[in-house]
């Protein structure tokens, strides 16, 4: 469960979040808006990389904000960014090992926890090789296989499929769908692909110039005009 | 107490120079996006060219016309040939090659002039008037006007005219400002012009005011650069404030004989203390996305136990061959060079692991060979003992040193370890190093020096060369294996990009410290070693363009390979010696080696470790292609 109350996050005299309060508790929750909305500015702030002016976000009941950066991982909130950042003179069992040296592993063995956690994403085979001879697809599925390590809490995705085709784009939703039975965290989904979110994500959490303009059941969030207006309106126009 | 007011009459002069020197860096700094550290060689090129025309005789305006012509060209040489091949490099990557430039200059005046003691006359020496019972002559007050004017005429420069604006545009974003129609290079350009002009100026007023010659002149960077950090690399009035206070604090200790030998390390203090004061907001992520591309494109993950295998295998059979091949003289420059090896791979841990840039390794090696010396003639203590106790101490300097510098982004890492260096010549000229004199110090100042002896264990120089080629051999190790280690991991990802490195619970605080220490440990050690070889070792003997060698030939070696620190050490310490056989003038070696960084970092970022490294794959390769073949034929 994530409760945000009224976080705002100013940077200079522009407010990147304006008094956002919301109560995430689905297992995927999408979060859209158009560009320059505030998805980023919130993922940066629950990954500490953005101070916020005003408000908090309670993860499991406790304080997110009052961590330490470096210790956010270890708590249990992971996150992709938007371009990938797979190391690329690692092989990808050294990629996930490095993310796992940083986080309690509840007593199991590390082989144990990598082995799993490449074996979800499907990339077992790849264990090997090194991160620069990965295509696009290959190196979110690494970088999920970091998140999922050994109990988080919550996975946050920033724009996970862009630039897949659609075979590697069916994968990645299998991927993100099964993350919460696979190890129990729920997932913040960030995506422009209005298809990726309905097929994927129970609610929705709209953001428009760091406010939120809807916030529910995905299906009746996407219908909403508010939102049409604001952000699927162009996409339907482009669409036509 | 002594009657201050002379000194801070010229301290407030100098300063004003340093406010010039560091108006100068702002400026290009601003626009470019290049720290210019030639800037201190250009001024002693300038300073040197108007003290040869004046010196044979032509009208000395001539000369200063001709100096400040000189160092303008060059510096627009430099901002339009050899900066732009780098326009899409890192900033600390763009720093460090004008320290390629400076190699060049620098090896080109002493080539050219030497080291002697010189004076540069100006007219206004003699022209002067009392203020407050103090005699100032013209030349101070001129400086001190100049300085003052110029940084106002910049600023309104800056704010009012069109060219002012497209330097602040191209200060906030070149791309950008690029597409809207700013002239990009005219720009560019133009600041390079402004930074050329005044460092000539301003050498020419220090080697007036301080002394003309040509290291401490180019050295002369270093004030200029702790005011321009005074002011973030960005604001002109704090570079005003930055400058007069160093030049003031310097002068103002000159009277003071507990201190006046350590005044020279004003600039770093005060730049140390500044940098304290801007980290206190909290930790600058930095993406560092070339570097990365550079470091990660070249280092090819390889099998630890092959290159192991590879290693030790060298290394024992140089630790056999070597003496009964070499000569007296060469077997301790071998083990001269084994020893910088190991020094080297303290700068290359830190630029290959986390793509910084540390230019105090050889003042860490001092660090380590003093301790070594002073426990050894104050105690006895076994040598495996010192040694340790070297690299430890070193490691512990090697902490302290980075920690100002260690929230903020690289470039500030690179600036406050060269002034680190700068302020380790001040003191170790100061004090010395340890040869069996009592007290703290250890020195013996009246009566023969005292010496360190080999190691029991290996009593011969012969035994010593395989002493030190296993002790390099555990180093090298021990790093590879770091490499592969949490640790290891750790600096992977810092070097992808901190935030990626944060969002996994990455403490990059702690793992950078855990690099400055082993960095420094090796460091240390290497010190101890060759205070071994030598007995002792000179005060002198470590200035900061030590420093600036040792990390300008890592890169040049090859930071990203074991093999690379080994070309290192060959360059620095075996090449002046087949200089030296040869009769060849050992400013040639600088001046090669200062063209060597530029090449390395513009096209050839592994060093020539990399192009070994490739050429035996690509013969390995060739090799295996050709060998089933063979096998066939036979069958």
């Amino acid at each position: 469960m994530i409760e945000i109350r009224n976080l705002t996050v100013e940077f200079g005299g522009v407010r990147g979040l304006n008094d956002l309060s919301a109560d995430i508790g689905a297992r995927i929750t999408g979060l859209v808006g158009p560009n320059g909305a505030g998805k980023t500015t919130l993922l940066n702030v629950m990954s500490g990389f953005v101070k916020r002016s005003a408000g908090t976000v309670l993860v499991d009941g406790e304080d997110l904000l009052r961590i330490a950066m470096s210790r956010r991982a270890a708590f249990g909130v992971r996150r992709t960014f938007q371009t990938e950042q797979v190391v690329e003179n690692l092989t990808v069992w050294n990629n996930v090992a490095a993310a796992l040296d940083n986080v309690p592993t509840g007593g199991r063995s590390r082989r144990e926890l990598i082995t799993e956690a490449l074996d979800y994403v499907g990339m077992t085979r790849q264990a090997e090789r090194v991160g620069a001879s990965l295509n696009a697809s290959e190196r979110r599925l690494v970088e999920i296989a970091r998140c999922i390590l050994a109990r988080p809490r919550l996975v946050m995705m920033d724009e996970p499929g862009a630039g897949l085709s659609e075979s590697e784009a069916e994968h990645l939703r299998k991927v993100i769908v099964g993350i919460p039975d696979f190890c129990g965290a729920q997932v913040l989904l960030v995506d422009h692909d209005v298809d990726l979110i309905s097929t994927t994500c129970l609610e929705t959490l709209v953001l428009d110039f760091g406010s939120k303009i809807a916030f529910g059941p995905t299906a009746q969030v996407l219908k909403d005009p508010k939102v049409r207006a604001a952000y699927l309106g162009t996409l339907v126009e482009e669409a036509a | 107490m002594p009657d201050l007011s002379p000194f801070v009459i010229a301290g407030l002069s100098t300063g004003a120079v340093y406010v010039l020197a560091g108006v100068g860096l702002v400026v290009l700094y601003r626009a470019s996006g290049v720290l210019n550290l030639a800037q201190g060689a250009l001024g002693a090129l300038s300073a040197m060219i108007a003290w040869q025309v004046a010196d044979s005789g032509g009208p000395q305006w001539i000369g200063w016309i001709a100096a400040v012509a000189a160092s303008t060209a060059l510096a627009l040489f430099y901002g339009g040939i050899i900066a732009p091949r780098l326009a899409h490099s890192d900033p600390i990557v763009r720093a460090v090659a004008t320290l390629g430039f400076a190699l060049l200059i620098l090896g080109f005046c002493e080539f050219m002039w030497g080291e002697w003691p010189r004076a540069l006359r100006l007219p206004s020496d003699n022209l002067g008037f009392e203020l407050a019972g103090v005699r100032v002559t013209a030349t101070r007050a001129i400086a001190f006007a100049l300085g003052l004017a110029v940084t106002v005429g910049m600023i309104l420069f800056l704010n009012l005219t069109r060219l002012g604006l497209s330097m602040r545009a191209l200060a906030n974003d070149r791309e950008i400002s690029g597409l809207v129609g700013v002239p990009v290079l005219r720009v560019d350009a133009w600041a390079w012009v402004i930074s050329g002009v005044l460092s000539g100026v301003s050498g020419i007023f220090l080697a007036n005011m301080v002394r003309l010659q040509i290291i401490p002149l180019t050295y002369m960077v270093i004030p200029a650069v702790a005011a321009a950090i005074l002011g973030r690399l960005t604001s002109l009035t704090a570079v005003v404030i930055g400058g007069l206070v160093i030049g003031v604090l310097e002068a103002v200790a000159s009277p003071f004989p507990e201190v006046s030998a350590f005044r020279s390390a004003t600039p770093f203090i005060v730049a140390g203390l500044a940098l304290l004061w801007y980290q206190r907001s909290g930790l600058t992520l930095s993406r560092m996305d070339q570097f990365r591309s550079v470091a990660n494109g070249h280092q090819p993950p390889s099998s630890l136990w092959q290159e192991l295998r590879v290693g030790v295998v060298l290394a024992i059979i140089v630790a056999i061959a070597v003496p009964y091949l070499a000569s007296a003289y060469w077997l301790k420059t071998f083990t001269g060079v084994v020893i910088i090896a190991l020094c080297s791979l303290s700068v290359a841990v830190l630029y290959a692991q986390l793509g910084m840039v540390s230019l105090c390794q050889y003042a860490l090696f001092g660090v380590g060979g003093w301790v070594t010396l002073r426990l050894y003639h104050g105690f006895h203590i076994p040598f495996e003992l010192d040694l340790l106790a070297g690299g430890v101490a070193a490691a512990i300097f090697g902490v302290i040193f980075g920690l100002p510098a260690l929230r903020m982004r690289g470039l500030y890492f690179a600036l406050i370890t060269l002034m680190i260096a700068g302020g380790f010549q001040v003191f170790i000229n100061a004090i010395g190093f340890p040869d069996g004199g009592p007290g703290f110090t250890g020195k013996i100042y009246a009566g023969a020096r005292h010496y360190m002896p080999h190691p029991p264990l290996a009593p011969t120089d012969a035994a010593y060369f395989r002493y030190v080629v296993a002790v390099v051999a555990i180093g090298f190790i021990v790093v590879m294996l770091i490499q592969r280690s949490r640790a290891g991991r750790a600096w992977a990802l810092i070097r992808r990009s901190e935030p990626v490195a944060v969002a996994v619970g990455v403490n990059i605080v702690a793992f950078k410290v855990v690099a400055f220490a082993i960095a420094g440990f090796f460091a240390g050690v290497a010190g101890a070693l060759m205070a071994a070889n030598v007995g002792q070792l000179d005060g002198r003997a470590f200035p900061a363009s030590d420093s600036i060698m040792m990390f300008a030939l890592t890169v040049i070696g090859g930071a990203f390979h074991w093999s690379g620190p080994i070309f290192a050490g060959l360059l620095l310490r075996a090449i002046p010696g087949l200089l030296t056989d040869w009769h060849i003038d050992g400013n040639i070696a600088i001046m090669v080696f200062g063209a060597g960084l530029l090449h390395a970092l513009i096209t050839a970022p592994a060093g020539v470790s990399g192009q070994v490294v490739s050429l035996g794959r690509m013969i390995g390769a060739k090799f295996s292609a050709v060998m089933p073949n063979l096998m066939e034929r036979k069958l």
